[in-house]
């Protein structure tokens, strides 16, 4: 519950790249994709521990409000993380990251970390975009880039935890100003004083987030 | 199926809260701890299929629990989640299951449990709620009050029971997986008549004015997710069951009806949270409510009550007036309006001894780093205040009834009227009628904030009627502000942030205009306008073009050309376009001042003719407005002091510091381009002007071309390609491509060609280090040269040709033929003479702690053995632009023109003479290609012949036979110089730019010829060597056509 710095994400792409079935993956693992269920969600909230600080990720899905501009760009600038995802077994979904990615960078705050994920990376025989091509994208617009399944859970984690990484290590620089909420940082409970933070976490009662055992 | 992984953590992580809670209350409720072991043992069931029956032993054990409380609370989080498990599963495999779900009635547990929660979360406010609990819960909204009641008596016995054992943190815990339950189902719910029945008995209204514990962020956003999923089920026949049929009347008005809509309402009552992103989702759901059209009238919203735009137009507005008072208390108290004017370091960097630039630069951007900042804070405000603006255009846009008359008229008479148009108008007439200093320095700051705040508002409420209606009061003003009051005004200097916002705004208005057809002209009397900017215009160039940034007359001439073009907003008269030459004359003898024969000078122009090209792709308002506002308003103008003095005009001959290198990229982020600031530095002054010329030049010829329907031939018949590369730029073209005439893998006729040398080429790396000195003290580490090891020495023979530099390896499957392994384009390939070579070259050799490294290399600056390769070697510097940096941004910030990629290689031949040959065949060719340069820079500037060279009179076409090259081609001699094609190689700037182009669409194009895969190849192999030879990437396509032609240049085949 108690956390030193809570990141927004926010998880853009086409629709059916299964964006949200990352989000679920990562937040909360006990729904696992069996019976071919695929559980979509919109927000997911989850516990990670980068450098031993506890760190809360709060992930927003945006799908559905593509048609009111207002609202797409209110979520790109509240963000300080973003997901770009596309599907490695649609071409198509890879040829429109140009749009998604002019988009989140004249909408967002100069600093927002994009990571770019090529999701379904399960699903090899029908793959349509190469790996090196993502590498190479992600390359020249300056993103880190993962092949990642939502299905296998393969580099889900990593996904978003190397994303948070960078966000903290952007905050240590100096880079985001944490005092302005509107990038998509907020300072924890914890962070005011760090030294009664891990008391307090464990002096929760039962409803103390089961989330926060699933940390890398 | 169950993981029983994860139940294991999920038990693991709650079962310590969970036995300390025992321990409170076990005693008192044995049972519970009873009963949580059937359910635990259930849950243990792993391997469990899912399916109807298992859902209804779930939900048996579930509401076989006496009580909900610390005790169990784990396990019913878990059953919870299989619960909507096996829903989703069931909603695409087995309808049983849902049938189960409605038979039980589920939802209505699901609803009392939330309840039971929620009595929890407002209970613990009240004194005898357990003191353990620190955190208060706020105090529901208003709505959700009643309901409250209601549920108190309907489940009071439970409730009673439940206070004793349901701590706030279970209770968080439970509340959390129903609202990620209900999130699930919802969203994941396939079946129309699932969703019907899931929607019916207002359960999901109980659900929505459940009392909820907003303190924990992940409730509050479980909820509003919640919120939105629900809003986007809406359509016409779901709303029915959210927003009821019954009306409430309020005040006794029969016609003054609310409809029970608690989804709108608790939205609503969100619009102001804290949490971002909860605000935004609050607004959406508020679209999403006004979107369900009418089933009998299209253009009608379902929601017919006015009371409900009403209200949200209250609650909007009253945002909007809080965020403009915000911000204008921020500008008072900041000193960002008063703009960057640290006169000292303007004054230092034009005085003679602006020698100490890298401490100069620092300085300015220290100075303005604070100045960002505030400008940071400031551009977030406004922002965000558009994310409001927008959101009303979303309104707009939805195009329904009874909301969109109030929203139009609330936007134009709470809106417009009062934060946009009025202040200005008023505050011109007040600026005329008062004379006192201090008031009409507050009233400028008005204007000014409010032009900026319209320049937003045009750019985004795209809905132009709506401003247009309103803008027609400000016409007279808006001439105004463009004019800038009278000359004769001494009082108050003349800012440059009133025409600056006033174009802006303008341009917006006319691209608009052009969108929608509207008619704009009558309502702003654009003719009128169009004189004022065209006088704008001339009043600069009056004033020496030193009280106006580079970007206002950059908005001018945009503005010009588009008013002009197509003739629909007006049109240019005689006067106007002897204004604007005028305008161009007088920038251009401004410029000439700055000329100098030089590198430094030619350097200068090539940068200049590059940002052209950028600007030749038009100015992107939005951008410039959402990124860069706090550089419009806060590196403001200043006070003619900078004008050119006879002190600047001496400086500028005396010293130009060519390359004053350091600042890195980090440093200058941020540090505005020089169309938005003064220059600082003479060479920067020199692009001031340059970048002024251009733009001028560029406007006129096309008004030229336009009035006179004929090319204007204004450059007379000076065949200079290079001097076409120019103007090809400064027009709305695109440069032709062929940069480089014979490329890497290109195989050359080398029969005919008179002098081909044979030599060893030597890459050199470079080293970052500290270089060690007798005494010892701190030095600052130092670029040092190291020779790369002898593998990578390579025997090649080297070709000056024309504008080229070749390095080549005779073709083995062809007698007379070479291959071209390397080239390098003269102008950048810079000769180091002999002292430059031995202090190079001495650093290296201290530093050689290794001697392995080198070992096989005969240099020994103690020695003397050094001295004899030195003679029969040269050695030579590329530099050029990093492609992809150019490519990326224009931004010019002041030092970087310098960020050049280099190369160093030192080439050994057989003996002095040949090495002397080689120099000064480079050289000469060099000079050629200057004096060629420097002709066409003359003719651009109209000097009269003769200032740039002494050998002026070497005309391009005759210093073609002068020049050592004789390779037989005839046609593309013929040609010689004068062709573009060549000569657009020497523009080193522009040639990189490309260069940076074609590596991207590189993996496109299909065709795959063996020479670009050699490139390739060095591109990797030099990569690493860790050496940087220059042309890595080399456009492979853009091969000179008449070489090729003439039969010098041949393709290697693929093979």
């Amino acid at each position: 519950m108690s956390y030193a710095y809570l990141f927004k994400y926010i998880i853009i792409g086409d629709t059916g790249v299964g964006k949200s079935c990352l989000l679920l993956q990562f937040t909360d693992k006990r729904f696992q994709p069996v019976h071919d269920l695929t559980i979509g969600v919109e927000f997911g909230a989850r516990m990670i521990t980068i450098a031993g600080k506890q760190i809360k990720l709060q992930i927003w899905d945006t799908a559905g409000q593509e048609s009111f501009r207002s609202i797409t760009r209110s979520y790109y600038r509240g963000a300080a993380g973003a997901l770009l995802v596309y599907d490695i077994t649609r071409r198509d979904t890879f040829e429109h990251l140009t749009n998604w990615l002019e988009d989140a960078r004249q909408h967002s705050s100069s600093n927002m970390v994009i990571m770019l994920i090529g999701n379904k990376c399960d699903l090899e025989s029908r793959r349509e975009v190469k790996r090196e091509e993502g590498e190479a994208f992600a390359r020249e617009h300056g993103m880190i880039f993962m092949e990642a399944s939502a299905k296998t859970a393969q580099n889900v984690e990593e996904a978003f935890i190397n994303t948070a990484k960078e966000i903290y290590d952007k905050i240590q620089e100096g880079v985001f100003d944490i005092q302005n909420e509107a990038n998509g940082i907020k300072l924890g409970p914890e962070h005011a004083a760090p030294g009664v933070g891990g008391g307090v976490a464990g002096a929760r009662g039962p409803g103390a987030s089961s989330q926060a055992g699933g940390c890398c | 199926m169950f993981n029983p992984r994860w139940w294991l953590s999920n038990h693991k992580s709650a079962g310590g809260g969970s036995r300390t809670s025992v321990g409170d209350s076990g005693k008192s409720t044995p049972n519970n701890v009873k009963a949580s072991t059937v359910l635990r043992e259930e849950l243990a069931k792993t391997d469990a299929e899912f399916s109807a029956e298992r859902l209804r032993t779930l939900y048996g054990l579930l509401t076989g629990e006496p009580v909900i409380g610390d005790a169990n609370s784990p396990e019913i989080v878990a059953v919870l989640r299989i619960i909507s498990e096996i829903l989703i599963w069931g909603d695409k495999n087995d309808p049983s299951v849902f049938e189960v779900f409605l038979e039980k009635h589920m939802l209505a547990y699901f609803v009392s449990i939330l309840q039971q929660c929620g009595a929890v979360f407002t209970g613990s406010s009240s004194p005898t709620a357990d003191s353990s609990n620190n955190e208060t819960s706020p105090s529901p909204p208003p709505t959700s009050l009643s309901t409250t009641e209601k549920i108190a008596k309907k489940v009071s016995p439970r409730v009673a029971a439940a206070a004793e054992v349901f701590s706030i943190t279970a209770a968080r815990h439970v509340c959390k997986q129903i609202l990620q339950l209900l999130h699930i189902l919802f969203e994941n719910i396939s079946q129309d008549t699932s969703l019907y029945f899931l929607l019916s008995n207002n359960f999901i209204n109980q659900i929505i004015e459940c009392p909820f514990d907003f303190t924990d962020d992940e409730i509050l956003a479980h909820y509003v997710s919640l919120l939105k999923i629900l809003s986007n089920k809406l359509n016409a026949h779901t709303i029915h069951f959210f927003c009821q049929e019954e009306m409430s009347r309020k005040n006794d008005d029969p016609s003054y009806t609310v409809p029970v809509f608690p989804l709108f309402f608790r939205a609503l009552s969100l619009f102001r949270f804290p949490e971002t992103m909860v605000r935004i989702a609050a607004r959406t759901v508020v679209l999403n409510c006004f979107r369900v059209r009418d089933l009998t009238s299209p253009d009608r919203s379902y929601i017919r009550s006015p009371e409900l735009p009403r209200q949200l137009l209250e609650c909007l507005l009253s945002i909007l007036t809080s965020q403009i008072e915000r911000m204008k208390t921020f500008l008072d108290q900041s000193n960002l309006i008063e703009g960057f004017r640290d006169e000292s370091l303007y004054q230092e960097s034009s005085s003679d001894h602006a020698e100490d630039m890298i401490g100069l630069k620092q300085r300015a951007v220290e100075a303005w780093s604070d100045q960002q900042k505030q400008g940071n804070a400031f551009q977030d405000m406004m922002v965000e205040h558009m994310e409001y603006v927008q959101y009303l255009n979303d309104l707009l846009d939805l195009r329904v009834e009874p909301l969109n008359s109030r929203v139009r008229s609330d936007i134009s008479q709470s809106y417009v009227l009062p934060f946009l148009i009025l202040p200005i108008s008023n505050n011109l007439v007040a600026l005329r009628q008062n004379h006192d200093l201090a008031v009409r320095h507050n009233l400028v700051i008005e204007i000014i904030f409010s032009l900026v705040l319209l320049s937003f508002v045009a750019l985004n409420l795209t809905n132009i009627s709506l401003i247009l209606t309103d803008a027609v009061l400000l016409g007279r003003g808006l001439v105004m502000c463009l004019s800038l009051f009278d000359t004769n005004d001494k009082m108050l200097p003349f800012d440059d942030r009133l025409p600056l916002f006033a174009l802006i705004f303008l341009i917006v208005l006319m691209d608009l205009c052009r969108k929608s057809d509207e008619k704009v002209n009558s309502m702003l009397d654009m003719p009128l306008q169009l004189s004022t900017v065209v006088s704008l215009v001339q009043r600069i160039a009056v004033s020496g073009f030193s009280i106006c940034r580079v970007i206002v007359l950059r908005l001018a001439c945009i503005f010009i050309d588009e008013c002009t073009t197509g003739g629909s907003f007006g049109s240019l008269e005689d006067q106007h376009l002897a204004v604007l030459l005028d305008a161009r004359e007088q920038s251009c003898l401004l410029l000439r001042r700055f000329f100098k024969n030089d590198d430094a000078f030619i350097g200068l122009v090539e940068l200049e003719v590059h940002v052209q090209r950028q600007f030749a792709k038009g100015i992107h308002l939005e951008k410039l407005l959402d990124k860069e506002i706090a550089v419009l308003i806060g590196c403001c103008p200043r006070p003619v002091s900078w004008k050119i003095t006879s002190d600047t005009l001496s400086a500028a001959e005396v010293v130009r510091p060519v390359s004053a290198k350091v600042p890195t990229a980090a440093q200058e982020k941020g540090f505005p381009d020089l169309c938005k600031r003064w220059p600082l530095s003479l060479d920067e002054k020199c692009r001031y002007y340059l970048r002024i010329f251009f733009i001028l030049r560029r406007l006129t010829n096309k008004v030229q071309k336009a009035y006179s329907s004929e090319p204007a031939s204004d450059t007379g018949k000076e065949a200079s390609g290079y001097l076409k590369g120019l103007l090809q730029t400064s027009s709305t073209e695109e440069m032709p491509a062929p940069f480089q005439s014979v490329q890497i893998g290109d195989v050359v006729d080398i029969n005919n060609c008179d002098t081909i040398l044979s030599c060893t080429v030597v890459p050199f790396h470079t080293h970052l280090a500290t270089r060690p000195s007798l005494n010892a003290t701190a030095r600052p580490p130092q670029i040092l040269l190291c020779p790369s090891d002898e593998e990578k020495w390579v025997k090649r023979f080297l070709i000056v040709h024309q504008w080229q530099m070749l390095f080549v390896e005779p073709d083995n499957r062809k007698l007379g033929y070479a291959v071209v392994k390397e080239t390098y384009v003269l102008p950048s390939v810079q000769l180091l003479n002999e002292k430059e070579q031995r202090e190079k070259i001495v650093c290296c050799c201290s530093l050689a702690t290794n001697p392995s490294n080198h070992r096989s290399h005969d240099v020994n600056a103690l020695s003397g053995t050094e001295s004899k390769t030195l003679v029969k070697s040269i050695f030579f510097q590329v530099q050029m632009q990093l492609p992809q940096k150019i490519s990326s941004s224009i931004s010019d910030a002041p030092w970087n023109m310098d960020n050049r990629f280099e190369a160093l290689m030192r080439v050994v031949f057989d003996d002095s003479i040949r090495a002397m040959a080689a120099s000064t065949r480079v050289r000469k060719n060099q000079e050629r290609i200057r004096e060629l340069k420097l002709t066409a820079i003359n003719t651009l500037l109209d000097l009269p012949a003769g200032t740039a060279h002494p050998n002026y009179a070497n005309a391009p076409g005759s210093t073609n036979d002068a020049g050592a090259i004789r390779m037989s081609f005839a046609p593309s001699r013929s040609t010689g110089p004068n062709s573009p094609a060549i000569i657009h190689e020497s523009l080193s700037i522009p040639r990189s730019h490309h260069g940076g182009e074609t590596a991207y669409s590189r993996p496109k194009s299909s065709s795959k010829s063996a020479g670009r895969e050699k490139s390739r190849d060095r591109a990797r192999s030099s990569k690493e060597a860790k050496t940087t030879p220059g042309t890595a990437v080399i456009p492979m396509t853009r091969l000179d056509v008449s070489s090729r032609a003439a039969g010098f240049v041949e393709r290697v085949d693929p093979e």
